[in-house]
Protein backbone atom coordinates (compact mmCIF):
# COMPACT_ATOMS: atom_id res chain seq x y z
CA UNK A 1 0.00 0.00 0.00
CA UNK A 2 2.60 1.98 1.01
CA UNK A 3 5.74 2.52 -1.19
CA UNK A 4 7.98 2.78 1.87
CA UNK A 5 7.24 -0.66 3.20
CA UNK A 6 6.69 -2.53 -0.13
CA UNK A 7 9.21 -5.49 -0.29
CA UNK A 8 11.71 -5.71 -2.59
CA UNK A 9 11.94 -9.27 -4.76
CA UNK A 10 15.57 -10.44 -4.98
CA UNK A 11 17.40 -12.99 -6.95
CA UNK A 12 18.55 -16.00 -4.78
CA UNK A 13 20.94 -18.70 -5.06
CA UNK A 14 18.69 -21.50 -3.97
CA UNK A 15 14.92 -21.40 -5.17
CA UNK A 16 11.73 -22.33 -3.58
CA UNK A 17 8.78 -19.86 -2.94
CA UNK A 18 9.66 -20.73 0.68
CA UNK A 19 12.99 -19.21 0.43
CA UNK A 20 12.00 -16.80 -1.72
CA UNK A 21 10.05 -15.06 0.59
CA UNK A 22 11.95 -15.45 3.65
CA UNK A 23 14.29 -13.36 1.11
CA UNK A 24 11.71 -11.08 0.56
CA UNK A 25 11.29 -10.15 4.20
CA UNK A 26 15.16 -10.43 4.44
CA UNK A 27 15.01 -7.77 2.03
CA UNK A 28 12.69 -5.67 3.67
CA UNK A 29 14.80 -2.68 5.34
CA UNK A 30 13.10 -1.27 8.75
CA UNK A 31 12.09 2.02 8.66
CA UNK A 32 13.82 4.46 11.18
CA UNK A 33 11.15 5.38 14.23
CA UNK A 34 10.97 9.06 13.02
CA UNK A 35 10.04 7.67 10.14
CA UNK A 36 7.17 5.40 11.03
CA UNK A 37 6.10 8.31 13.14
CA UNK A 38 6.14 10.81 10.37
CA UNK A 39 4.63 9.08 7.74
CA UNK A 40 1.79 7.59 9.92
CA UNK A 41 0.21 10.00 13.43
CA UNK A 42 -1.74 12.17 11.36
CA UNK A 43 -3.73 9.39 9.85
CA UNK A 44 -3.94 7.84 13.14
CA UNK A 45 -4.73 10.68 14.86
CA UNK A 46 -7.06 11.74 12.47
CA UNK A 47 -8.29 8.28 12.86
CA UNK A 48 -8.27 8.63 16.56
CA UNK A 49 -10.44 11.85 16.30
CA UNK A 50 -13.47 11.13 14.00
CA UNK A 51 -13.80 7.30 16.85
CA UNK A 52 -13.42 10.00 20.21
CA UNK A 53 -15.08 13.23 19.16
CA UNK A 54 -12.41 15.09 21.34
CA UNK A 55 -8.77 15.88 21.11
CA UNK A 56 -8.04 14.88 24.88
CA UNK A 57 -9.04 11.00 23.88
CA UNK A 58 -7.56 11.33 20.45
CA UNK A 59 -4.01 12.11 21.70
CA UNK A 60 -4.35 9.44 24.12
CA UNK A 61 -5.34 6.65 21.63
CA UNK A 62 -2.76 7.78 19.20
CA UNK A 63 -0.07 7.72 21.94
CA UNK A 64 -1.11 4.37 22.98
CA UNK A 65 -1.11 3.01 19.13
CA UNK A 66 2.46 4.15 18.71
CA UNK A 67 3.44 2.97 22.22
CA UNK A 68 1.86 -0.85 21.03
CA UNK A 69 3.45 -0.18 17.67
CA UNK A 70 6.82 0.16 18.88
CA UNK A 71 6.47 -2.41 22.00
CA UNK A 72 5.25 -5.03 18.79
CA UNK A 73 7.66 -3.85 15.72
CA UNK A 74 9.46 -6.81 15.33
CA UNK A 75 6.26 -8.98 14.93
CA UNK A 76 5.03 -6.84 12.24
CA UNK A 77 4.79 -8.20 8.92
CA UNK A 78 5.85 -6.03 6.04
CA UNK A 79 2.61 -4.84 3.67
CA UNK A 80 0.68 -4.86 6.65
CA UNK A 81 1.63 -1.78 8.14
CA UNK A 82 -1.63 0.88 7.44
CA UNK A 83 -3.88 -2.23 8.49
CA UNK A 84 -1.95 -2.59 11.48
CA UNK A 85 -2.11 0.74 12.67
CA UNK A 86 -5.88 0.52 11.72
CA UNK A 87 -6.73 -2.29 14.26
CA UNK A 88 -4.58 -1.00 16.74
CA UNK A 89 -6.40 1.87 16.68
CA UNK A 90 -9.98 1.22 16.61
CA UNK A 91 -9.04 -1.56 19.16
CA UNK A 92 -8.12 0.77 21.64
CA UNK A 93 -10.64 2.78 21.18
CA UNK A 94 -13.55 0.31 21.63
CA UNK A 95 -11.70 -0.58 25.26
CA UNK A 96 -12.33 2.77 25.81
CA UNK A 97 -15.62 2.86 25.03
CA UNK A 98 -16.13 -0.57 26.63
CA UNK A 99 -13.91 0.15 30.33
CA UNK A 100 -16.21 3.73 30.44
CA UNK A 101 -19.35 1.98 29.94
CA UNK A 102 -18.38 -0.19 32.85
CA UNK A 103 -17.09 2.93 34.82
CA UNK A 104 -20.66 4.56 34.34
CA UNK A 105 -22.45 1.47 35.10
CA UNK A 106 -20.24 1.38 38.84
CA UNK A 107 -21.92 4.42 39.07
CA UNK A 108 -18.40 6.28 39.35
CA UNK A 109 -17.87 9.63 38.28
CA UNK A 110 -17.39 9.57 34.66
CA UNK A 111 -14.30 12.09 34.73
CA UNK A 112 -12.00 9.93 37.34
CA UNK A 113 -9.05 9.04 35.51
CA UNK A 114 -9.26 12.62 33.55
CA UNK A 115 -6.61 15.34 34.92
CA UNK A 116 -7.61 18.93 34.57
CA UNK A 117 -5.83 20.22 31.66
CA UNK A 118 -5.48 22.62 29.38
CA UNK A 119 -7.82 21.18 26.95
CA UNK A 120 -8.74 23.54 24.25
CA UNK A 121 -12.82 24.90 24.57
CA UNK A 122 -15.31 23.17 22.51
CA UNK A 123 -14.90 26.42 20.26
CA UNK A 124 -11.16 25.83 19.96
CA UNK A 125 -11.67 21.97 18.77
CA UNK A 126 -14.71 22.60 16.28
CA UNK A 127 -12.80 25.28 14.87
CA UNK A 128 -9.89 23.42 13.42
CA UNK A 129 -11.60 19.83 13.22
CA UNK A 130 -12.92 20.32 9.52
CA UNK A 131 -16.31 18.52 10.50
CA UNK A 132 -19.46 20.46 11.06
CA UNK A 133 -19.64 19.96 14.79
CA UNK A 134 -23.31 18.71 14.28
CA UNK A 135 -22.28 15.84 12.04
CA UNK A 136 -19.10 14.95 14.75
CA UNK A 137 -22.44 15.15 17.38
CA UNK A 138 -23.87 12.98 15.03
CA UNK A 139 -20.87 10.27 15.12
CA UNK A 140 -20.66 10.48 18.72
CA UNK A 141 -24.28 9.22 19.25
CA UNK A 142 -23.99 6.12 16.80
CA UNK A 143 -23.55 3.06 18.51
CA UNK A 144 -19.72 2.81 18.66
CA UNK A 145 -19.35 -0.37 16.77
CA UNK A 146 -21.24 1.77 13.98
CA UNK A 147 -19.20 4.44 13.97
CA UNK A 148 -16.22 2.78 13.45
CA UNK A 149 -17.34 1.09 10.62
CA UNK A 150 -19.07 4.22 9.14
CA UNK A 151 -15.54 6.33 9.64
CA UNK A 152 -13.46 3.93 8.47
CA UNK A 153 -15.33 3.11 4.88
CA UNK A 154 -16.52 7.18 4.51
CA UNK A 155 -13.53 8.48 6.64
CA UNK A 156 -10.38 6.59 5.96
CA UNK A 157 -12.00 5.33 2.69
CA UNK A 158 -11.54 1.39 3.55
CA UNK A 159 -13.22 -1.38 1.34
CA UNK A 160 -15.83 -3.74 3.09
CA UNK A 161 -13.18 -6.37 3.39
CA UNK A 162 -10.57 -4.13 4.93
CA UNK A 163 -12.79 -2.99 7.62
CA UNK A 164 -13.68 -6.60 7.99
CA UNK A 165 -9.94 -7.35 8.39
CA UNK A 166 -9.34 -4.88 10.80
CA UNK A 167 -12.81 -5.79 13.07
CA UNK A 168 -12.77 -9.58 12.34
CA UNK A 169 -15.90 -9.08 11.54
CA UNK A 170 -18.10 -10.92 8.40
CA UNK A 171 -18.90 -8.86 5.15
CA UNK A 172 -22.13 -9.08 5.93
CA UNK A 173 -21.97 -7.72 9.62
CA UNK A 174 -19.44 -4.59 7.95
CA UNK A 175 -22.74 -3.80 5.20
CA UNK A 176 -25.41 -3.46 7.70
CA UNK A 177 -23.29 -1.45 10.31
CA UNK A 178 -22.34 1.02 8.19
CA UNK A 179 -25.86 0.60 6.30
CA UNK A 180 -27.30 1.20 9.86
CA UNK A 181 -24.92 3.48 11.25
CA UNK A 182 -25.58 6.55 7.92
CA UNK A 183 -29.67 5.61 8.41
CA UNK A 184 -29.06 6.80 11.94
CA UNK A 185 -26.06 9.48 11.31
CA UNK A 186 -28.97 11.10 8.75
CA UNK A 187 -32.02 11.06 11.70
CA UNK A 188 -29.47 12.41 14.24
CA UNK A 189 -28.75 15.67 11.82
CA UNK A 190 -32.41 15.70 10.54
CA UNK A 191 -33.36 16.05 14.11
CA UNK A 192 -30.66 19.26 14.30
CA UNK A 193 -30.66 21.88 11.93
CA UNK A 194 -30.40 20.11 8.51
CA UNK A 195 -29.79 22.95 6.01
CA UNK A 196 -26.92 24.12 8.06
CA UNK A 197 -25.27 21.10 8.58
CA UNK A 198 -25.40 20.27 4.90
CA UNK A 199 -24.46 23.93 4.05
CA UNK A 200 -21.56 23.85 6.34
CA UNK A 201 -20.10 20.41 5.33
CA UNK B 1 -35.21 -11.53 -15.01
CA UNK B 2 -36.74 -8.85 -14.85
CA UNK B 3 -36.39 -5.85 -12.36
CA UNK B 4 -39.84 -4.61 -11.97
CA UNK B 5 -40.22 -2.50 -9.41
CA UNK B 6 -43.09 -3.61 -6.51
CA UNK B 7 -41.89 -7.29 -7.41
CA UNK B 8 -39.29 -6.73 -4.81
CA UNK B 9 -36.73 -4.04 -3.64
CA UNK B 10 -32.96 -4.28 -2.64
CA UNK B 11 -31.60 -5.89 0.55
CA UNK B 12 -30.45 -3.23 2.77
CA UNK B 13 -27.29 -4.61 2.61
CA UNK B 14 -27.35 -4.74 -1.18
CA UNK B 15 -28.36 -0.83 -0.99
CA UNK B 16 -25.29 0.01 0.96
CA UNK B 17 -23.05 -2.14 -0.94
CA UNK B 18 -24.29 -0.28 -4.05
CA UNK B 19 -23.91 2.97 -2.73
CA UNK B 20 -20.10 2.09 -1.98
CA UNK B 21 -19.66 0.35 -5.34
CA UNK B 22 -18.76 -3.06 -3.23
CA UNK B 23 -21.18 -4.92 -5.42
CA UNK B 24 -19.87 -7.52 -8.72
CA UNK B 25 -20.35 -5.25 -11.75
CA UNK B 26 -22.96 -7.75 -12.82
CA UNK B 27 -24.87 -6.84 -9.77
CA UNK B 28 -24.05 -3.26 -9.68
CA UNK B 29 -25.50 -3.16 -12.94
CA UNK B 30 -28.72 -4.52 -12.21
CA UNK B 31 -29.05 -2.96 -8.74
CA UNK B 32 -28.60 0.53 -11.00
CA UNK B 33 -31.07 -0.48 -13.36
CA UNK B 34 -33.72 -1.40 -9.99
CA UNK B 35 -33.13 1.62 -8.75
CA UNK B 36 -33.45 3.94 -11.43
CA UNK B 37 -37.28 3.05 -11.77
CA UNK B 38 -38.14 1.71 -7.60
CA UNK B 39 -38.60 5.24 -5.96
CA UNK B 40 -38.50 2.98 -2.80
CA UNK B 41 -35.18 2.04 -3.18
CA UNK B 42 -34.27 4.93 -5.00
CA UNK B 43 -34.92 6.63 -1.52
CA UNK B 44 -32.88 4.13 0.41
CA UNK B 45 -30.01 4.72 -2.10
CA UNK B 46 -30.10 8.66 -1.99
CA UNK B 47 -30.26 8.35 2.12
CA UNK B 48 -26.76 6.54 2.32
CA UNK B 49 -25.09 8.55 0.01
CA UNK B 50 -26.54 11.80 1.64
CA UNK B 51 -24.66 10.30 5.15
CA UNK B 52 -21.78 9.47 3.32
CA UNK B 53 -21.22 13.00 1.40
CA UNK B 54 -21.19 14.19 4.70
CA UNK B 55 -17.94 12.61 5.44
CA UNK B 56 -16.30 11.69 2.39
CA UNK B 57 -13.36 13.87 1.85
CA UNK B 58 -13.33 15.34 5.47
CA UNK B 59 -9.82 16.25 7.36
CA UNK B 60 -9.04 16.06 11.02
CA UNK B 61 -7.79 18.49 13.50
CA UNK B 62 -3.80 19.16 12.91
CA UNK B 63 -1.78 16.57 14.93
CA UNK B 64 -0.28 18.19 17.61
CA UNK B 65 3.63 19.56 17.94
CA UNK B 66 3.53 18.24 21.14
CA UNK B 67 2.23 14.83 20.38
CA UNK B 68 4.25 14.41 17.49
CA UNK B 69 7.19 14.81 19.87
CA UNK B 70 5.94 12.71 22.46
CA UNK B 71 5.58 10.00 19.82
CA UNK B 72 8.80 10.30 18.56
CA UNK B 73 10.18 9.82 22.22
CA UNK B 74 8.50 6.62 22.53
CA UNK B 75 11.69 4.47 22.22
CA UNK B 76 13.49 6.26 24.88
CA UNK B 77 9.97 7.08 26.98
CA UNK B 78 8.15 3.88 27.14
CA UNK B 79 8.85 1.23 29.80
CA UNK B 80 9.32 -2.02 27.98
CA UNK B 81 8.83 -4.03 31.76
CA UNK B 82 12.55 -4.62 31.85
CA UNK B 83 14.58 -1.88 32.16
CA UNK B 84 17.07 -1.24 29.56
CA UNK B 85 17.52 0.26 26.17
CA UNK B 86 18.26 0.06 22.50
CA UNK B 87 21.96 1.43 22.23
CA UNK B 88 24.40 1.66 19.66
CA UNK B 89 27.62 -0.46 20.17
CA UNK B 90 29.87 0.06 16.77
CA UNK B 91 28.35 -1.34 14.09
CA UNK B 92 25.19 -2.97 16.29
CA UNK B 93 22.04 -1.35 17.93
CA UNK B 94 21.76 -3.73 21.00
CA UNK B 95 19.75 -4.12 23.62
CA UNK B 96 21.39 -3.15 26.79
CA UNK B 97 20.45 -2.91 30.37
CA UNK B 98 22.76 -0.54 31.45
CA UNK B 99 20.89 2.34 31.91
CA UNK B 100 22.99 4.34 34.90
CA UNK B 101 23.20 8.26 34.67
CA UNK B 102 26.77 7.69 32.91
CA UNK B 103 27.13 4.60 30.63
CA UNK B 104 30.85 5.48 29.53
CA UNK B 105 31.10 4.52 25.66
CA UNK B 106 33.75 2.35 26.60
CA UNK B 107 32.19 -0.10 29.18
CA UNK B 108 30.74 -3.54 27.30
CA UNK B 109 27.24 -3.79 27.39
CA UNK B 110 25.63 -6.55 29.43
CA UNK B 111 23.45 -7.61 26.30
CA UNK B 112 21.09 -10.51 25.94
CA UNK B 113 22.28 -12.79 22.97
CA UNK B 114 19.67 -13.77 19.99
CA UNK B 115 18.70 -17.45 20.93
CA UNK B 116 17.97 -18.14 17.48
CA UNK B 117 15.12 -20.47 18.66
CA UNK B 118 13.44 -17.18 19.91
CA UNK B 119 13.54 -15.84 17.00
CA UNK B 120 9.83 -15.09 15.32
CA UNK B 121 8.90 -16.39 12.20
CA UNK B 122 12.11 -16.95 10.83
CA UNK B 123 13.21 -13.46 9.91
CA UNK B 124 16.24 -13.72 11.54
CA UNK B 125 17.53 -16.62 9.84
CA UNK B 126 17.00 -15.06 6.36
CA UNK B 127 18.87 -12.25 8.18
CA UNK B 128 21.94 -14.17 8.36
CA UNK B 129 21.09 -16.38 5.29
CA UNK B 130 22.56 -16.31 1.90
CA UNK B 131 19.64 -14.22 0.31
CA UNK B 132 20.59 -11.14 2.21
CA UNK B 133 24.06 -10.88 1.02
CA UNK B 134 24.31 -7.62 -0.08
CA UNK B 135 26.76 -4.51 -1.21
CA UNK B 136 27.95 -2.29 0.46
CA UNK B 137 28.49 -1.10 4.01
CA UNK B 138 24.48 -0.81 5.11
CA UNK B 139 23.70 -4.74 4.40
CA UNK B 140 26.03 -5.49 6.93
CA UNK B 141 25.41 -3.21 9.38
CA UNK B 142 21.56 -4.17 8.67
CA UNK B 143 22.09 -6.95 9.54
CA UNK B 144 23.64 -6.61 12.48
CA UNK B 145 21.31 -4.50 13.40
CA UNK B 146 18.49 -6.41 13.10
CA UNK B 147 20.16 -9.07 14.68
CA UNK B 148 20.66 -7.54 17.57
CA UNK B 149 17.05 -6.20 17.40
CA UNK B 150 15.51 -9.62 17.16
CA UNK B 151 17.82 -11.01 19.98
CA UNK B 152 16.75 -7.62 21.81
CA UNK B 153 13.10 -8.35 21.63
CA UNK B 154 13.30 -12.25 21.69
CA UNK B 155 15.53 -11.85 24.43
CA UNK B 156 12.70 -10.22 26.26
CA UNK B 157 11.63 -13.12 27.86
CA UNK B 158 15.33 -14.45 28.51
CA UNK B 159 16.06 -11.25 29.93
CA UNK B 160 13.00 -11.36 32.42
CA UNK B 161 14.40 -14.77 33.67
CA UNK B 162 17.84 -13.57 33.94
CA UNK B 163 17.41 -10.63 35.95
CA UNK B 164 16.17 -13.01 38.36
CA UNK B 165 18.71 -14.97 38.87
CA UNK B 166 22.17 -13.13 37.77
CA UNK B 167 23.39 -10.59 39.93
CA UNK B 168 23.24 -7.56 37.71
CA UNK B 169 19.22 -7.93 39.01
CA UNK B 170 20.25 -5.24 41.57
CA UNK B 171 21.32 -2.63 39.11
CA UNK B 172 18.79 -3.75 37.24
CA UNK B 173 16.21 -2.94 39.74
CA UNK B 174 18.18 0.07 40.69
CA UNK B 175 17.36 1.13 37.20
CA UNK B 176 13.92 0.55 37.50
CA UNK B 177 13.85 3.25 40.00
CA UNK B 178 15.22 6.40 37.81
CA UNK B 179 11.68 6.23 35.99
CA UNK B 180 9.94 9.49 36.68
CA UNK B 181 6.64 10.30 35.96
CA UNK B 182 6.39 13.14 33.01
CA UNK B 183 4.74 15.96 33.76
CA UNK B 184 1.73 16.27 31.34
CA UNK B 185 1.12 19.69 30.51
CA UNK B 186 -1.92 19.13 27.92
CA UNK B 187 -3.47 16.45 30.86
CA UNK B 188 -3.13 13.24 28.95
CA UNK B 189 -2.31 11.41 32.20
CA UNK B 190 0.79 9.37 29.84
CA UNK B 191 2.62 7.51 32.27
CA UNK B 192 5.99 7.30 31.12
CA UNK B 193 9.07 5.62 31.65
CA UNK B 194 12.04 8.49 30.91
CA UNK B 195 15.55 6.55 30.94
CA UNK B 196 18.33 9.03 31.93
CA UNK B 197 20.38 7.27 29.15
CA UNK B 198 19.07 9.82 26.58
CA UNK B 199 21.10 12.67 27.98
CA UNK B 200 24.31 10.41 28.27
CA UNK B 201 23.82 9.17 25.05
CA UNK B 202 25.37 10.40 22.00
CA UNK B 203 23.76 11.95 19.15
CA UNK B 204 24.90 9.39 16.98
CA UNK B 205 24.03 6.70 19.62
CA UNK B 206 20.22 8.34 19.38
CA UNK B 207 19.93 8.22 15.98
CA UNK B 208 21.69 5.12 15.77
CA UNK B 209 19.17 3.35 18.02
CA UNK B 210 16.36 5.15 16.59
CA UNK B 211 17.09 4.02 12.95
CA UNK B 212 17.35 0.20 13.46
CA UNK B 213 14.21 -0.04 15.07
CA UNK B 214 11.81 -2.41 13.99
Amino acid sequence: MVAGYSVTARGLEEGGAMSEAVADIAAWVPPSWDAVVRQHSARVYRLAYRLSGNRQDAEDLTQETFVRVFRSLANYQPGTFEGWLHRITTNLFLDLVRRRQRIRFDALPEDTERMPGSAPSPEQVYADAYLDPQIQAALDALPPDFRVAVVLCDIEGLTYEEIAATLGIKLGTVRSRIHRGRVQLRDALAHLAPNQARDTA
Amino acid sequence: MSLVPTDFHLALEAVVAYVDGELSPGAQARAMAHVTVCPQCSFDVAAQREAKTLLVGTGGPELPGSLLSRLQQIPFTTDLQMPGTWVMQGANVQWSREIGPDPSASAPPLTQPAPPDRRPLGRAQAVTGPGSRRKGLSATRLRRMRRGLMGAVAGLTVGVLAASVAPVAVSAGSATSQIRQLPTEDGAGVSAALFSIEEAMTTRRFSGAATGLR
